[in-house]
C-alpha cells in the first residue's frame, strides 16, 4: 500500500466537502475492492474519506412504489433484509451470491454501483428493475448511470446515497459464476411492471451492463422463458477471456435470461 | 491414560494449536534487529539486463543494501542446482543452464528477482524497489512446451541448443514396434496435462540469520526436508558451512511439493543476513506464490496402446514433452522421467512399453514436484489410453481392465518397477458394487429425462511410495539417498521424543507417529513428543514428499522402538534378576516370562538411567 | 456427482488421517480436472495470476465421497503400510475426464474441463451427431 490521507467523513455533505478539498482521493465504503487494489499498489489516491460511519447512508425501507436502499448498506443486510425478501425477492437472491461471506458483510451497494465493474451482479439489478441513483446533487436514472467499464456519470465529488427500486410485478436473476472469482461470467437480470419489462445483462459486454431489446419486446408479448427461444445475442461487442468467449457468453445471455424469466414468471 | 493402537482414529493431536492461531510459522517469528527483504522481479519473460540503476533507491529512507546478481557473483555464491542427474538416449548427461541466485545477464521468465532490496520495513523496500531503474532488452519469450523447439524459438540457455535439456527414453523400443505390427487394434491419443499451481495455503518465507560471535548461520524456512535444504546450500551454494548453518522448518502450512526445494529467495535471505550483519526476513505474497513457486505437471502427450484380439494389452508406446521451464527446479529432471515412466504400466500386465520423454526449457516458473509427482501424469496416460480402447473395442471398460489386470505377485513391468503386493480385481469389483456401476444404465436414462448429460469413469492407479530404496535411487542418477531417520529418545521419567527425518507439514505426523510408538511401547500418547524439522535436534533426514513418510519414515521408527525396547530388555534382566532371553516385553511392561515378576517402561527407563542395577561395562547408561 | 475411491494403504495407522489425506488428494485432483490451470500468454506473461482467474477448488465444488478400502499387507516394510498422501491427486483426473467423455460421447476434452469446455464439447457432440445422420 502507498501512504494516503485517511479521513473519516461525519456526514454525506461533510464527505463531499472532504472529497473535494482532498484532490486526489477516493470514497472508502466497504472496501471490497479498493482495499485489495491499494494493496496491491494498482492504486495510490492522496487521500481516502471514510463513509462507514455515516449512519444516514444505510437502511432499508419501502416508500410508495418504491424499495429505497442506502448505499452504505451491505449485501448481507440485503440478502436478509424481510422487506425486500418480500418486495422484490429476486433482488435479495441477488445479493446472496456477491462474493462469500466476508464480502457481503463488509461490501456495499452503493460502492459496488459507484464502482461498476462490467461483471458486478448490482449493475444488472439497477438496469433491470430500472432503478433511480440519488446522489449528494441529483437522481440519474440507470438507464443514463452507467457509462461503460468502471465508468458511472458520477461526478468526483458527488456521493451515491440510495438507490431507489420500482417494485416490479416480478423479477429474476440467473448468474453464471465466473468458477475462480465468482463474479458474473453472465448474469442476467429480468423484470416486468405493468408494460414495462427489461432484460440487462452483466458479465458479458464490452462496455459493462447493456439492455437486450429484442428479448424484452418477446417478454412484453409473452413473459415466460418460451417466449425467449430462438433470440441469441451476438458475440459482437462481448468480451472474450480464457474462462468464457464472446461466443460462448453470448449462449449464457440466452440461456441464463431464459432461467431468469422462468424463475420471475 | 491410555496406550493407542494401530487403526485407531486418533483425533489430531497438532490442531489444537493450528485453528487457535497458536501455531509458530516461519513469519510468526521475530529476531531482534530483524531487517526485510523484497525481490525485484522481472516483468518480462525474456529479456537482457543492460544495466540496474540502483542509485536514487538506496537512498531511500530504511533502506540497508540493494544487491543484484553480480554482488551474488562477486561474493562467488553458488548456482540453484538440479539434484538428480538425468541422462539423454544417446548417454549425454542432461543440459541444465545456470541458475544464479539472482538473474546476471539475462531474465528468464516473469518473476525472475534482479535485485533485493533489504530495508527497516517491508514497504520502505517495497518503495525502494520501485525506484530501481533496470534497463530491460526484451527477447521474444516461448511459454508452450510444444513450440520450445520449434525453428526460430528464442534460446533460452545458451548450452541448451533448441531449449532442449534431455531426450530420455525408457522401455524396449523394438519390442513395442514389433508388437504393434501384431495388434488387432490401436489406440491413438493427443493430450495435455495441464499445468497447476500449487497455492499452499501459507506463502513461502525464509529468515536468515549469521551470528558473528559464533560465525554460524540459522534459516527458518517452510521447507518440507530442511535437512536436504541445508545439504544444498553448504554443499553446492556454498553458503555456509554445514556444521555451522542450522536450518528450522517451523510449522508450515502445506508444501504439495512446492516447498521441498531450494529457492533463491532463501538462499538470499541466508546470504544476505551476513552482508548486512542482521537477520533478514522475507514472505512472499501471494502473487509473488504464483509467479515464482515451482509449478506442476505442463505435459504434452502421445500415447498408443496396442491390443489383441482377445481385448488383451500387447504394447504401449508413449511420447512425452515436459516443460521443465526457465531453470531446473531442485528435483526436476527426475519427475517427468524416473518418476513418470516407472509407473506407465499402471495395474496392467503390458508385455512392451517404451517410452520416450524430452525436458525442455520454456520461459515460465520452473516445474517440479507437485502432489503426485510424475504419477498423476503416468495414471492419465495409461488410464486414458485404456479407457479409450475399451470403449473403441466396444468392450466395457470395467471388463476390459479386469482382464488385463496383474493378478500374482511379484510382477516385474517393462520399466523397471517391481510390483510386491496387490489385488487389482478385489479393488476394483468393490468399487464398482460401491458405486453401483450395474445401475449406470438407468442412472444416466434418468437424467437423459431431464435433458441432462450423465457419464461414468473409471481409473485405478498404482503409486511408488517412498521413492526408494537408496541404492537405486542412486544408480538413477539421484544426488542424494532416499532412506529415512528416526530415533526414540526416553528420558528418565519414561517420557519419549520420537526424532523423525520426516517433516509435517498438514499431514498429523506428531499423531500418527505419536499413536504408532503409543502402540509399540504401550504409553499413553501424552507421554510422546514427535520432533521434526531442525537440523540441530534431528541427526538427519530427507523431510515428506512422495508419499514417504508411512513406508519410509515409520518404518524407520519402528526399528528405532525395536532398538529401545531391546536395550530395555537388557535392562529389566538386571533389574528383575532374570536372564535376558526370558524377558518379554509386552503392554508397557517388561516381565520375566511364566511369572509374575515386571517393571513398567518407565521405571526401567529410570533404572537405565541411574545406572544402579546393571554393570556400565557391559550395557551404557540411557535409553535410546 | 458420485464418488467412490477404493484404495489399498496395506495396514492402515490411523484410518481418519487417511481418509483426510484421501479426500484432499482427491480435491486436488477435481481441481486439476476441471478447474486449475495456469496459463501464459505467447509473450510469456502469467495471465493466471491471482485467484480472481486461477480456480482452486472449494467445498461447493466438490460432492461427498465414497471412500473403502482392500487390504493386502505391503511385504517391503516391517509395518505393511503402503503410503496415502498423493493418492487422490494422482487416480482422480483421469477418472473425472473419462466420465466427461462418456457424456459427451467423444474423447476431445482438455483438461481443465471448464464449463465453456464442457460447452464446446457439447457443441461438437451435437455436430458429430449431425454428420453421422
Amino acid at each position: 500500500m502507498y501512504k494516503f490521507a485517511y479521513h473519516k467523513a461525519k456526514n454525506v455533505k461533510d464527505a463531499a466537502a472532504l472529497l473535494k478539498k482532498a484532490g486526489d482521493s477516493k470514497l472508502l465504503a466497504g472496501g471490497q475492492t479498493l482495499i485489495p487494489t491499494l494493496k496491491l499498489r494498482l492504486a495510490g489516491p492522496a487521500a481516502l474519506v471514510d463513509i462507514g460511519g455515516v449512519k444516514e447512508l444505510s437502511g432499508i425501507a419501502l416508500k410508495g412504489k418504491d424499495l429505497v436502499i442506502g448505499a452504505m448498506t451491505r449485501h448481507a443486510e440485503v440478502a436478509t433484509s424481510k422487506v425486500v425478501r418480500k418486495a422484490i425477492p429476486a433482488l435479495a437472491a441477488l445479493a446472496e451470491t456477491i462474493g462469500d461471506p466476508a464480502v457481503r458483510n463488509q461490501g456495499t451497494i452503493g460502492g459496488s454501483i459507484a464502482n461498476n465493474d462490467p461483471a458486478a451482479d448490482y449493475p444488472a439489478a439497477c438496469l433491470g428493475l430500472g432503478a433511480t441513483i440519488v446522489t449528494s446533487k441529483r437522481k440519474i436514472p440507470a438507464d443514463k448511470f452507467f457509462k461503460g467499464l468502471f465508468e458511472t456519470a458520477l461526478g468526483d465529488d458527488e456521493i451515491i446515497t440510495e438507490v431507489h427500486f420500482p417494485v416490479p410485478k416480478s423479477a429474476g436473476y440467473a448468474k453464471f459464476p465466473n468458477p475462480a472469482s465468482r463474479y458474473a461470467l453472465v448474469g442476467v437480470f429480468v423484470s416486468r411492471n405493468g408494460s414495462d419489462v427489461r432484460v440487462a445483462v452483466t458479465g458479458a459486454g464490452e462496455g459493462g451492463v447493456f439492455r437486450v431489446a429484442e428479448m424484452e419486446k418477446a417478454l412484453q408479448k409473452d413473459f415466460s422463458a418460451k417466449a425467449l427461444d430462438g433470440i441469441a445475442v451476438k458475440p459482437r461487442g462481448l468480451n472474450s477471456d480464457i474462462h468464457a468467449s464472446a461466443e460462448y457468453r453470448a449462449h449464457l445471455v440466452g440461456v441464463m435470461a431464459k432461467r431468469a424469466a422462468a424463475s420471475a414468471a | 491414560m491410555s496406550a493407542s493402537s494401530i487403526g485407531a482414529p486418533v483425533r489430531r493431536t497438532e490442531d489444537r494449536r493450528f485453528i487457535t492461531g497458536r501455531g509458530q510459522y516461519t513469519d510468526d517469528i521475530r529476531r531482534p534487529y530483524q531487517t526485510h527483504a523484497y525481490f525485484l522481479r522481472s516483468p518480462h519473460a525474456h529479456a537482457t539486463i543492460k544495466g540496474v540503476d540502483a542509485k536514487k533507491a538506496s537512498k531511500m529512507p530504511g533502506v540497508l543494501a540493494i544487491y543484484t546478481g553480480e554482488d551474488i557473483a562477486k561474493d562467488k555464491v553458488g548456482d540453484l542446482i538440479c539434484g538428480w542427474m538425468v541422462l539423454s538416449k544417446d548417454g549425454s548427461q542432461m543440459k541444465a543452464g545456470r541458475h544464479p541466485a539472482l538473474a546476471q545477464g539475462k531474465v528468464r521468465y516473469v518473476g525472475d528477482s534482479v535485485a533485493v532490496v533489504i530495508a527497516e520495513t517491508p514497504d520502505q523496500a517495497k518503495d525502494a524497489a520501485s525506484a530501481i531503474k533496470v534497463d530491460y532488452g526484451v527477447l521474444p519469450a516461448v511459454a508452450d512446451a510444444a513450440k520450445a523447439r520449434d525453428p526460430g524459438a528464442p534460446q533460452i540457455h545458451e548450452n541448451a541448443p533448441r531449449n532442449t535439456i534431455y531426450e530420455w527414453a525408457l522401455g524396449d523400443a523394438a519390442a513395442v514396434d514389433a508388437a504393434f505390427k501384431r495388434a488387432r487394434h490401436v489406440t491413438k491419443l493427443d493430450f495435455i496435462n495441464n499445468r497447476l499451481i500449487p497455492n499452499a495455503i501459507e506463502p513461502r518465507a525464509a529468515i536468515g540469520e549469521y551470528d558473528q560471535g559464533t560465525e554460524s548461520f540459522t534459516l527458518w524456512t517452510t521447507s518440507q526436508n530442511p535437512h536436504v535444504a541445508r545439504l544444498v546450500m553448504s554443499a553446492f551454494i556454498g553458503i555456509a558451512p554445514e556444521h555451522k548453518f542450522r536450518v528450522i522448518a517451523p510449522d508450515v502450512g502445506g508444501g504439495f511439493g512446492s516447498k521441498i526445494f531450494i529457492y533463491p529467495e532463501e538462499t538470499v535471505c541466508i546470504w544476505a543476513s551476513k552482508k548486512v550483519g542482521r537477520p533478514v526476513r522475507w514472505t512472499a505474497e501471494r502473487n509473488e506464490s504464483f509467479q515464482a513457486d515451482a509449478h506442476g505437471r505442463d505435459h504434452v502427450t502421445h500415447a498408443e496402446l496396442a491390443v489383441d484380439e482377445r481385448g488383451k494389452i500387447l504394447a504401449l508406446k508413449v511420447k512425452t514433452t515436459a516443460n521443465i521451464g526457465a531453470y531446473m527446479s531442485t528435483f526436476s529432471s527426475a519427475v517427468p522421467t524416473f518418476l513418470y515412466a516407472p509407473l506407465l504400466s499402471g495395474q496392467y500386465e503390458i508385455p512392451a512399453i517404451y517410452c520416450e520423454v524430452d525436458g525442455v526449457y520454456t520461459n515460465t516458473a520452473p516445474v517440479d514436484a507437485y502432489r503426485g509427482a510424475g504419477r498423476p501424469e503416468a495414471c492419465f496416460v495409461i488410464e486414458r489410453v485404456v479407457e479409450v480402447a475399451a470403449r473403441e473395442i466396444r468392450m466395457d471398460p470395467a471388463e476390459f481392465r479386469k482382464r488385463n489386470f496383474i493378478k500374482s505377485f511379484p510382477y516385474q513391468t517393462p520399466v523397471a518397477s517391481l510390483y510386491d503386493a496387490g489385488d487389482y480385481p478385489g479393488a476394483l469389483d468393490k468399487a464398482l458394487q460401491l458405486h453401483d456401476y450395474r445401475n449406470f444404465g438407468k442412472r444416466k436414462a434418468e437424467s437423459e429425462r431431464n435433458g441432462k448429460l450423465r457419464g461414468i469413469g473409471l481409473s485405478s492407479y498404482i503409486e511408488a511410495c517412498g521413492v526408494a530404496p537408496s541404492s537405486l535411487a542412486g544408480m538413477l542418477g539421484c544426488g542424494v539417498g532416499l532412506w529415512e531417520s528416526a530415533e526414540i529418545a526416553v528420558t528418565p521419567t519414561g517420557m519419549v521424543e520420537v526424532l523423525t527425518g520426516c517433516h509435517s507439514h498438514g499431514q498429523g505426523h506428531e499423531t500418527t507417529f505419536a499413536q504408532l510408538v503409543s502402540a509399540k511401547l504401550g504409553i499413553p500418547m501424552e507421554h510422546i513428543n514427535v520432533v521434526h524439522g531442525d537440523t540441530d535436534k534431528v541427526q538427519f533426514g530427507m523431510g515428506t514428499y512422495g508419499s514417504r513418510s508411512g513406508p519410509v519414515g515409520m518404518s524407520a521408527i519402528v526399528k528405532a522402538v525395536d532398538k529401545v525396547i531391546a536395550k530395555g530388555k537388557k535392562v529389566a534382566a538386571h533389574v528383575l534378576e532374570a536372564a535376558e532371553g526370558d524377558i518379554e516385553f509386552k503392554d508397557g511392561k517388561f516381565q520375566v516370562a511364566g511369572t509374575d515378576k515386571s517393571a513398567e517402561f518407565g521405571a526401567i527407563a529410570l533404572q537405565a538411567y541411574i545406572a544402579h542395577k546393571f554393570p556400565t561395562a557391559e550395557i551404557e547408561p540411557g535409553l535410546k | 456427482m458420485k464418488w467412490t475411491a477404493i484404495d489399498d494403504f496395506g495396514i492402515v495407522i490411523n484410518p481418519m488421517i487417511v481418509e483426510g489425506q484421501v479426500h484432499g488428494g482427491i480435491a486436488q485432483g477435481v481441481g486439476q480436472a476441471l478447474l486449475e490451470g495456469a496459463v501464459y500468454d505467447k509473450h510469456g506473461q502469467l495471465v493466471t495470476g491471482s485467484y480472481m482467474d486461477y480456480c482452486m477448488p472449494r467445498a461447493d465444488n466438490l460432492p461427498s465421497f465414497n471412500v473403502d478400502y482392500v487390504v493386502t499387507k505391503c511385504p517391503s516394510n516391517p509395518l505393511g503400510i503402503k503410503g496415502c498422501g498423493e493418492a487422490g491427486a494422482i487416480a482422480a483426473p483421469v477418472a473425472v475426464v473419462n466420465a466427461i467423455t462418456n457424456a459427451v460421447g467423444h474423447e476431445d476434452v482438455p483438461m481443465p474441463a471448464t464449463p465453456q469446455a464442457v460447452w464446446a464439447a457439447v457443441q461438437k457432440s451435437a455436430k458429430l451427431r449431425k454428420a453421422a445422420e
